[in-house]
């Protein structure tokens, strides 16, 4: 701001109008202005292009506007949701319905078919079949995870991970057999997903009238 | 009671997944700040529909690049701007028109894009008095500098803050209010003949 008997500059004036200035700014350039009345007029004439700018109307485009640009945008890829997500895996015609009702009762129909054929044997009773169906089951598994293992060390894989971790020192054989397990668990799982992923749309939808 | 309008950022999210409703809400909402802008850079309408269109193609087509630390109307100002300037500068004058665009040589290019303000006043002298100054200040706009039009119409017309602009023209805060302030001054000299 220029001195008392001096007049304000086009700068001051800017700042005025818009109501930029501090305070104390303000109480001496409005000091000013009461005694001087050219600066009082410079000081309208801002306001006044100032209120004209801000009083001039937008223009509305064409009315084909809007459909022309969505004709040439290409859409991102919606999320599918939970429902369309499960509705991918369910039959969409009448026989794929009856396949799969067929495929789904056939295995169970079979297993009802022999246990009433095994209960039906005066020898057989439901508590020793449930009993003998324990110990297979419990057998199977166990004779499976000794193969499993014992492919593991045939493997070298065993000896390979135990000495790694040996070097690393800081892992429990029955630590390393725990990670082994969750890495069987795991990449297979990944493998899934990845295949998942990779069988999804991956380019956009483009926009259609 | 009705609901609170969703945001801008709102609905770029909504648009990147990939709802149609989100992109024609964010058109509705910037079609006629956008071709206000353009139109009033180059001052033909068929010129500032295709630079408009661009514009919003150019941002629908690249949402998922779209940086939530800016306003999205930053954004589709920085592409409107930028695409306008490019295209004046492509299109050099041989001859200014002190009426319609600058780019106008003829007497119908003349007239076909001198923008002509309408008014609701009533008042036949009133009427002819806000037509003439809305005219001259139109005129007026149309010889600033690009920069300092950009910088003028985005302040007066679209109501932004100094920093928004600062980021939509890509230049320091203090080059746009210098901008801004030597617009004003040049605009309050041009229009000093009539009663503003």
């Amino acid at each position: 701001m220029h001195e008392a008997d001096a007049h304000l500059s086009d700068w001051t004036l800017d700042l005025l109008a818009e109501g930029s200035l501090s305070h104390a700014e303000r109480t001496q350039a409005e000091a000013h202005l009461r005694a001087c009345a050219p600066c009082a007029g410079e000081l309208d004439a801002a306001r006044a292009v100032m209120a004209a700018l801000s009083s001039l109307p937008r223009f509305e485009p064409s009315p084909r506007f809007a459909e022309a640009v969505m004709a040439r945008v290409v859409l991102q890829p919606a999320a599918a949701p939970a429902e369309a997500r499960v509705r991918r895996w369910l039959p969409r015609t009448v026989r794929g319905w009856m396949a799969m009702g067929v495929l789904s009762v056939a295995p169970m129909a079979s297993m009802a078919a022999l246990l009433a054929w095994l209960l039906s044997h005066p020898l057989v009773s439901p508590g020793a079949l449930l009993g003998m169906s324990g110990r297979w089951v419990r057998d199977t598994g166990w004779s499976l995870l000794a193969r499993g293992a014992e492919a593991l060390v045939r493997s070298g894989v065993w000896q390979w991970a135990a000495d790694t971790f040996r070097g690393v020192g800081t892992l429990s054989p029955q630590q390393l057999a725990a990670a082994a397990l969750v890495l069987a668990i795991a990449v297979p799982a990944s493998g899934w997903a990845m295949a998942r992923l990779l069988r999804t749309p991956m380019g956009g939808m483009t926009h259609a009238h | 009671m009705n609901p609170t309008p969703p945001s801008d950022h709102e609905l770029v999210v909504r648009a990147q997944q990939g709802s149609e409703a989100a992109y024609r809400e964010l058109l509705g909402r910037y079609q006629r700040p956008v071709f206000s802008l353009v139109y009033r850079m180059v001052r033909d309408r068929e010129q500032a529909e295709d630079l408009s269109q661009e514009t919003f193609v150019r941002v629908f087509n690249n949402i998922d690049r779209y940086d939530p630390k800016y306003k999205f109307s930053s954004w589709i100002f920085k592409i409107a701007t930028n695409l306008t300037i490019d295209a004046m500068r492509k299109k050099e004058p041989r001859t200014v028109s002190l009426d319609g665009s600058r780019y106008a040589e003829t007497s119908d290019e003349i007239e076909a894009t001198t923008i002509t303000v309408e008014s609701g006043d009533e008042n036949p002298e009133e009427l002819l008095v806000a037509k003439e100054l809305g005219e001259s200040i139109e005129q007026a706009i149309g010889r600033l500098r690009p920069e300092y039009r950009t910088a003028i119409l985005l302040r007066h017309v679209e109501g932004r803050e100094y920093q928004e602009i600062a980021e939509v023209m890509g230049l320091p805060l203090g080059t746009v209010k210098t901008y801004i302030h030597r617009a004003r001054n040049e605009l309050r000299g041009t229009l000093a003949h009539l009663r503003v």
